[in-house]
Parts: C-alpha cells; structure tokens; sequence
C-alpha cells in the first residue's frame, strides 16, 4: 500500500514514472483502474508527500478528473534516484 | 476513446493519444505507450483490452507483432503473459521518446536527464563494432568511458580513453 504522508515507495516511484511517460497527465479513473490494485492511492499521494508537485485537476468540460505532475524536475530526481529513468539491463549487472 | 479537452483552469490540454500523435491513434500505439510506460508489470491481454479499450482480435494482434519485433516476450501457452524485454534497444529509445514527447510540448528537459543518466548507467563500456570511430586506434587493455557533455546547448556524447595511453577523445 502507498502511504501518502511518507517516503516515495519504488512503487510509487513506478507510478510517477508511468505518469511521466504517458505525458504527465492522466484520467483519474485510468490511473485507478491500474493502480489501486498495486496500492497505488493516487489521490491520497497527491494530498501527502506530493502536494504542490502533483495534482487531481476537474476538466468542466468532459466531467473527468485528471492526475496531472507539475512537477517534473521533482520527478525526475526520484526516478534517477530509484534507477526508473531507463529501466534496462546493466542496471542490476556488475560489470 | 481519445478526447481532447480544454481546461480553462490551467489552459491545458488533456490528451490520451499515445505520442501525442505521432503514430496516430491506433491500438499498437496504445499498448505500446503502456507497456514503455510500465515496463516491470506483466501483461495479460485482457487487462490490455480494459485499459485501452480496444477489442480482443486488434489487441491480441498487437501482441503478437509487439512479440514478433522482440519488445515483449510471451509465456504461459493458452493463456499467455507477455513482460517486456528492456534489454532492447527499441525499449530505451521508445522510453527516450516518450520523454521527448514530453519535452516537446512542456519546453522540459526529460530527456536530455534521461539520456545522461542512461550514458553514465549502460553505456560505460567500450561498445563493440563500428560504435567506436574508425579514426580512434585501440588496444588490448583500453579502457574507455561514454561522457555526456553540454556544447553550445546540444547534448553531445564523446568517448574518452582512460585507461593506458594519453587521453584521446572522439565524438
């Protein structure tokens, strides 16, 4: 389970770093269908640790909610720091 | 599926389209936006259909190109599970792409982060083959290192020998 008033998790981290790669915004219900079932909270992160980095925003024009990273930079940091920028290979290979 | 909206909160615009485009809208593109995206998680093709909303016949065809090209491995027989292969260079470069894509629209700097921190990660080997410049001569025991270095605002990678020798660089 994400615990919203903590540390990033590696899955948390994952999230963020799904989020970035489908162009930093995402329907709420999508991020939800996917990642509740990892315990991935999205709303409760975007409350916690991520508050002013990360938003749920109302689009009034289709009714849906969006998750939106404002943040990237804060982003970035965490997935270097998590080795989630390029997943691959020759992270996990001693040379 | 795809919707374009405008917010007047942020002025921004929401899209679902995978690469804002770029390969149109189409399944593939969808599955392929995901799985880059999520590249630890396995995939089953249901979960797919759910996720992008495509039909069983479009997204299992998906599959089956996405694991022909090497991108995704399948296991499982009758009831495959697909991961994907990260160990393809078409799996970094699509990665790279996204992050450009980003880029692009944000004026951001995903991917330049990306592609620095992916140099000083997996690339600090010789690479084999014509990846090394004809013009540099190396010997048994060299030792070099890919170096990420910012010119006149272009990212530009160099090798540099480290190892025995006098320092020598090509671009």
């Amino acid at each position: 389970m994400s615990s919203p008033d903590s540390e990033p998790t590696l899955e948390t981290v994952r999230f963020l770093a799904w989020l970035k790669k489908r162009g930093a915004a995402c329907r709420l219900m999508y991020c939800r269908k996917k990642w509740e079932q990892k315990g991935i909270r999205v709303q409760e992160i975007c409350r916690g640790y991520a508050q002013g980095m990360m938003h749920v925003q109302h689009d009034p024009s289709t009714g849906e909610k969006w998750v939106v990273l404002d943040d990237l930079v804060w982003a970035d940091n965490l997935m270097i720091e998590f080795g989630e920028e390029v997943p691959h290979h020759g992270q996990w290979m001693k040379w | 599926m795809t919707k374009v909206a405008l917010s007047p909160d942020h002025e921004r615009e929401f899209s679902d389209i995978p690469y804002a485009g770029l390969f149109g809208d189409t399944v593939i593109a969808r599955v392929v936006e995901e799985i880059i995206a999520d590249p630890h998680s396995s995939y089953r093709p249901r979960e797919l259909e759910e996720l992008t909303g495509a039909s069983a016949p479009s997204v299992r065809e998906a599959l089956s190109t996405l694991t022909r090209l090497g991108l995704l491995v399948s296991s499982g027989g009758k009831h495959p599970v697909y991961t994907v292969d990260t160990t393809k260079k078409t799996f970094v470069a699509l990665t790279l792409l996204a992050y450009a894509v980003l880029d692009d629209r944000n004026e951001s700097d995903c991917m330049h982060t990306a592609l620095a921190h992916y140099c000083e990660t997996a690339l600090h080997q010789v690479p084999e083959g014509p990846a090394v410049p004809a013009a540099m001569k190396i010997n048994p025991g060299d030792e070099f290192r890919l170096v990420a270095k910012k010119e006149k605002g272009n990212l530009v990678l160099v090798y540099e020998r480290v190892g025995p020798g006098k320092s020598e660089t090509a671009g």
